[in-house]
């Protein structure tokens, strides 16, 4: 004889969770993804290797430096391309005066100085004091 | 036949989360793992020069790359140091045990021409030194 698993409770229903948790779960880390990958345009931006650097938390304002397509810099703030003439005023306004905060520039290695000097300087006359180069990390220690 | 009934807590959610959870570490390592940052000062044109004498050493690096090649000179006082990407971890820890990380500041200067990933490894360098104080001076 068989016997049937009977529910036993006051109204013999519960509402599972279990779906709706992976669902959630999924979405946050689709959206994770997306914004993760927004925050660079589209652009491929491969930084210079290194093998020591800081591990401490990137800066909310990352300003990403690619080769255009056209042939140029390609220049975006966040994920907002900008122009480098717009770029200091762009952070100024972010920043706030006094300058409160941080930025991580991520330029590719494939650039010249003289084509990622001018983002240095846009952040210089924006006020801040410091900045952050982000590297690719290889194998090494952090600092 | 008989089936005999299973009691016991119920696997499938804890296994659903868990894989879950699994997949959202190995994103999260993939895209945010690979990067690190390097810290550099931008010092105004004003406050160059401003270290009381003796507090501490400046050093003027400048990169330049002369046919196809990267020269580094280092420069402290009237001494001047050539060497390349490739000796200058071993000039700059030379650098260091003459004079100590911390009384070195070091201001990286570099032609427009210049890769940018050469001027990354000369602050790598001193960063592997331990030297903390690495800026890069506003043009002349």
């Amino acid at each position: 004889m068989r016997r049937l698993a009977i529910h036993r409770g006051s109204s013999g229903s519960h509402i599972n969770v279990t779906p709706l948790i992976d669902v959630v779960m999924c979405l946050i880390v689709f959206y994770l993804i997306v914004g993760r990958l927004a925050s660079t345009n589209g652009q491929t931006v491969a930084p210079p290797a290194t093998g020591v650097g800081d591990v401490s938390a990137m800066p909310r304002l990352v300003v990403n430096v690619a080769r255009a397509e056209t042939g140029g810099v390609a220049i975006s703030l966040s994920g907002s391309s900008l122009s480098l003439e717009s770029l200091g005023e762009t952070l100024r306004l972010r920043l706030g005066d006094p300058v409160s905060g941080e930025v991580a520039i991520r330029a590719d290695r494939r650039l010249s100085w003289g084509e990622v000097r001018p983002v240095v300087e846009a952040c210089r006359a924006a006020g801040l004091t410091s900045v952050k180069l982000v590297t690719e990390r290889t194998e090494g220690v952090p600092r | 036949m008989l089936h005999e009934q299973v009691y016991g807590p119920n696997m499938t959610p804890m296994v659903d989360i868990v894989m879950v959870i699994l997949i959202f570490f190995m994103a999260s390592a993939a895209i945010m793992g690979p990067e690190w940052l390097l810290r550099t000062a931008l010092p105004s044109p004003k406050a160059s020069g401003s270290a009381a004498p003796g507090e501490v050493t400046p050093v003027a690096t400048s990169v330049q790359a002369v046919d196809g090649r990267v020269r580094v000179v280092l420069r402290v006082g009237e001494t001047r140091r050539d060497t390349t990407l490739d000796t200058v971890a071993a000039d700059v820890a030379s650098l260091v045990k003459e004079f100590g990380p911390d009384r070195l500041a070091v201001a990286i200067d570099a032609d427009a021409e210049t890769p940018y990933d050469a001027v990354v490894r000369v602050h790598e360098a001193f960063v592997k030194a331990g030297v903390t104080r690495i800026g890069l001076p506003a043009p002349r």
